[in-house]
């Protein structure tokens, strides 16, 4: 009881200090700077974040599946939780930037699984958010969460494919990709490629639909 | 100067939702001040308003004076009130982020600018307090340890105000009685402690005043003694004790190790057919762990369970679908069972006949709500969901964890009439864990009361009272 | 002098750039016999600067891997170094991401913001990773709950989407809300540039002798290859 007491008594002395002074008080009303850039609240950045944890569990298999010689296999293994979660992160933070933080937030740890994938992500962030301000304006519609949860990942097919050339470019085996990744059998390539888009579009649906259920009830609040 | 004053509060979160009407509520240095009341009333919204949390993160209508410290918090940022105010929130599990117990307690150190030498002073101070180890994992930690993390990591900002929403709801009777002495302690060295808790006969003796929050308004209570006993009033016992000798489970020396750590350790004792069975112990004895392996959720690593409810569950492969039909389980968050757009659906999902459905409807005083959302239903209405939907299996055993927890009086006793009439229609065996003694004897055939030492005593309704010190 | 003094970990800074680098050289040169003895020096040289852990720990995944990919490239091509290569692309993978791998995600938070990348990127990774075991284990239950619901046959899939995500996404909802409550009465202010840091990560002769063996490596076979 005593050293309780002795405790409390230096918490008390220890607590003491002019940092506590630091941040004044000020308003409580945060206005936007402008219309299509809003500013993130602690809320949207947590709610973003964890939707990143997210991707990033269920993306695990990344790493098994980096080396299979099949063009378009790890957008065949990704492309559902990357269009679900990203479509329910920006139905709840309907603010630019959000498609961004969240590829940033798992792919810096998607840096350590596979590189070029990081670099993929995080270049279709910026174009679909870039997209997404050109043709409309922000999230505040439906659609165009709808849009972008779809059209996000499948980006990374292009990208990969200019990176496969790149890479064996550089090893001297110019063209060495297309009969590697994509093979003799070129239509394969392109069904996968198929599919990724589809499965992306059924992803953004899921994602929207459920996300609009939940946001009817009351559970998820914009 | 006070630290907490509230004049004529007045909050609505819409017209519809009026919370508070010129309530007043005030709270001095050096003393410990419980806020009670039943759920939904406005315990929570009382604490956002103290805190700051309202209006700065949930939105509503406000009016009337919030002074902390004699100054008024009206336009502040959250930001500046957490300096003042320290709110320690329920769930730890969701709040933390860091991997070990140091880190976790200096993040809102680290946030509010404290110096380097200070925080680790802050890290030792308020481990010592609370009985932390700093280099301990947090994901390591029990659920009562991760709660007192939480409240650490309050204490290391050096507020002098404390908030404590349900504080001891993780903690066993030991931990609820040490964190209560820290509390009084840190009171008596001028601390303003508030604490929101259900337990009130664990709180009440080191409580010096009682608010109780109801009819949008803010009472004093003058005769806490009086109000203790009118909020720990137990459940009438009407249903007839069932005492048969057919078994439904045995249990021979069942253990369980998860990652080295012992859980449970020869566990023995059988559970008749159509009784119902009520478990008991502290926090952290392994009544889950128990449930969850009588159920097959879980393999016992020592000993065995028999079943007695069909054959074929006997056989390596079996139908896990038919064993749930058989055995309905009921976890303690709805929220985990619940998934169909309406109340009717999520009871048709198991029941194809609708005037079963609208039995089950009936039966769980669920009928005027058959086409709302389940997510729109209060807590104990989609407790009460999930008991039906689960009961529309026509299950041979119900296993129900905490089915109460958190309900007032009203809802608590509406769920047990609902259980015995349940038991009664259907004979089923009804497994229950609970820490409510309002609530444990209304619905014990026989008691099963697992002790740390690793001890089972089984015992009759009598025993529940006892259990419960009464 | 700091640069000196023993410390508990490599800069997580440095890790990244040492684990990126043998991922990124050992990708580019897998097609020369040089990468496996690159990969196979980086690999000891993470052992002798206390990755021991990590490196064992990495060996029996990319050991049956390995052994799988290289069998069917060396049958599949008929070719010594279309195996090898695979092996060398394994190898980068696995070896790279050791250092990785050790990083305490608090010390990766710190060191960014002691290079002053905004506060909300740094909190936005740190829940990142810290709330991957956690969602692990809500997944777990989810699943759990389906079965007792007669919810978990996945060749159902409406019910089986339903009675997934449903939950999952009420949960990762609940989670946010009481987390985001959390930080922000713990004094975070996405705003506020002054807060200070318990434990400073510091660059000391350790982690620059990794960092050179590193690039010596790199040169060395950028020759011989």
């Amino acid at each position: 009881m005593q050293n309780e007491q002795d405790d409390i008594t230096q918490l008390l002395e220890n607590s003491k200090g002019n940092y506590q002074e630091e941040t004044k008080a000020e308003s409580t009303q945060l206005q936007p700077r402008i219309q299509i850039f809003k500013k993130f609240a602690i809320k949207d950045i947590v709610f973003l974040a964890i939707m990143a944890a997210c991707m990033l569990v269920t993306g695990g298999i990344m790493p098994l599946v980096v080396h299979v010689p099949v063009f378009g296999i790890i957008q065949l293994a990704l492309a559902l939780q990357f269009s679900i979660f990203p479509t329910i992160g920006l139905m709840k933070v309907r603010k630019v930037g959000s498609v961004f933080f969240m590829s940033l937030c798992c792919g810096i740890f998607f840096a350590f699984m596979y590189l070029p994938m990081f670099v993929c992500i995080m270049i279709c962030a910026v174009v679909t958010e870039l997209i997404n301000i050109i043709i409309f304006r922000g999230y505040e519609k439906d659609i165009a969460v709808a849009v972008s949860g779809a059209i996000y990942f499948p980006f990374t097919l292009p990208l990969l494919y200019v990176y496969y050339n790149f890479l064996y470019t550089f090893n001297g085996q110019e063209g060495e990709a297309v009969n590697a990744f994509i093979g003799a059998n070129a239509g394969a390539a392109i069904g996968i490629s198929a599919a990724v888009i589809a499965i992306s579009v059924l992803g953004a649906f899921v994602g929207y639909i459920v996300s609009k259920e939940l946001i009817r009830v009351g559970v998820m609040k914009k | 100067m006070r630290a907490v004053e509230l004049n004529n509060i007045s909050f609505k979160y819409n017209e519809k939702a009026i919370i508070f009407k010129d309530a007043s509520f005030f709270v001095d240095y050096g003393e410990v001040v419980l806020v009670s009341g039943h759920s939904g009333e406005g315990k929570s919204t009382l604490m956002s308003i103290i805190s700051g949390i309202i209006p700065n993160v949930n939105y509503g209508e406000i009016s009337g004076d919030v002074l902390i410290q004699g100054e008024n918090i009206k336009d502040k940022k959250l930001n500046y009130v957490c300096r003042k105010v320290g709110i320690v929130l329920q769930n730890a599990d969701s709040q933390i982020i860091n991997k070990y117990v140091e880190d976790e307690i200096v993040f809102a150190c680290e946030n509010i600018a404290m110096p380097q030498d200070k925080m680790q002073k802050q890290i030792n101070i308020v481990c010592n307090l609370l009985k932390l180890n700093p280099k301990d994992k947090t994901r390591s930690l029990s659920g009562g340890q991760k709660q007192k993390l939480i409240t650490a990591s309050t204490l290391a900002m050096g507020q002098k105000i404390l908030i404590l929403d349900e504080p001891l709801a993780n903690l066993d009777k030991d931990g609820a009685k040490k964190l209560m002495d820290v509390l009084k302690s840190l009171a008596k060295s001028g601390y303003a402690i508030i604490i929101v808790e259900h337990r009130l006969d664990v709180v009440m003796p080191y409580v010096d005043r009682v608010y109780h929050v109801g009819n949008k308004n803010i009472e004093l209570i003058d005769d806490k003694e009086k109000y203790l006993l009118s909020q720990i009033k137990k459940v009438e016992v009407n249903t007839n004790i069932v005492d048969t000798k057919e078994l439904i489970f045995r249990l021979d020396n069942v253990g369980c190790k998860i990652k080295e750590k012992e859980i449970l350790k020869n566990i023995s004792f059988d559970i008749q057919k159509g009784s119902r069975v009520v478990l008991l112990g502290e926090n952290g004895v392994g009544k889950t762990t128990l449930i969850r392996i009588i159920s097959r959720l879980q393999k016992a690593t020592e000993g065995k369970v028999s079943q007695y409810i069909d054959e074929k569950f006997d056989k390596k492969l079996y139908s896990k679908r038919q064993w749930f039909k058989k055995v309905g389980i009921v976890y303690q968050n709805p929220d985990y069972q619940l998934f169909m757009p309406t109340v009717r659906k999520e009871i048709a999902f198991g029941v194809k006949d609708n005037k079963e459905i609208d039995d089950i409807l009936e039966m769980f005083n669920l009928k005027e709500f058959e086409n709302t959302h389940p997510q729109s239903l209060s807590e104990g209405q989609k407790r009460r969901l999930t008991i039906a939907a689960v009961a529309g299996y026509k299950p041979d055993v119900l296993v129900l964890d905490e089915p109460t927890v958190g309900q007032d009086y009203k809802v608590l006793q509406e769920m047990v009439a609902i259980l015995n009439r349940l038991h009664e229609t259907t004979k089923n065996t009804m497994i229950t864990i609970t820490h409510d003694a309002r609530c444990a004897k209304a619905l014990c055939d026989r008691a099963i009361i697992l002790k740390k030492n690793g001890e089972v005593f089984v015992g009759g309704p009598e025993d529940v009272d006892r259990y419960f010190g009464n | 002098m700091a640069f000196f003094k023993k410390k508990e970990h490599i800069n997580p800074l440095m890790a990244m750039f040492v684990g990126v680098t043998i991922l990124i050289v050992g990708l580019i040169f897998a097609k020369t016999y040089a990468a496996s003895y690159f990969l196979s020096g980086a690999y000891v040289l993470l052992i002798g600067f206390g990755y021991y852990k990590s490196c064992i720990r990495i060996l029996p995944a990319f050991i049956i891997l390995s052994a799988i990919f290289f069998l069917a490239f060396y049958y599949g091509k008929n070719s010594l170094i279309a195996g090898v290569t695979m092996v060398n692309r394994l190898g980068a993978i696995f070896v790279g991401l050791i250092p990785g791998m050790n990083i305490e995600p608090i010390c990766m938070t710190r060191s960014l913001n002691q290079l002053k990348v905004p506060r909300a990127i740094t909190l936005g990774m740190l829940i990142t990773i810290s709330f991957m075991p956690l969602l692990r284990e809500e997944i777990a239950r989810i699943r759990e709950a389906m079965k007792t619901r007669g919810a978990g046959n996945i060749l159902n899939p409406k019910v089986f989407y339903r009675a997934f995500i449903i939950p999952f996404v009420i949960r990762l909802v609940n989670i946010s809300d009481t987390l985001a409550l959390s930080i922000e009465t713990r004094g975070f202010s996405i705003e506020s540039n002054n807060a200070t840091t318990y434990k400073k990560e510091t660059i000391n002769v350790v982690d620059v002798t990794l960092l050179l063996l590193v690039i010596v490596g790199v040169v060395l076979l950028a020759v011989f290859k």
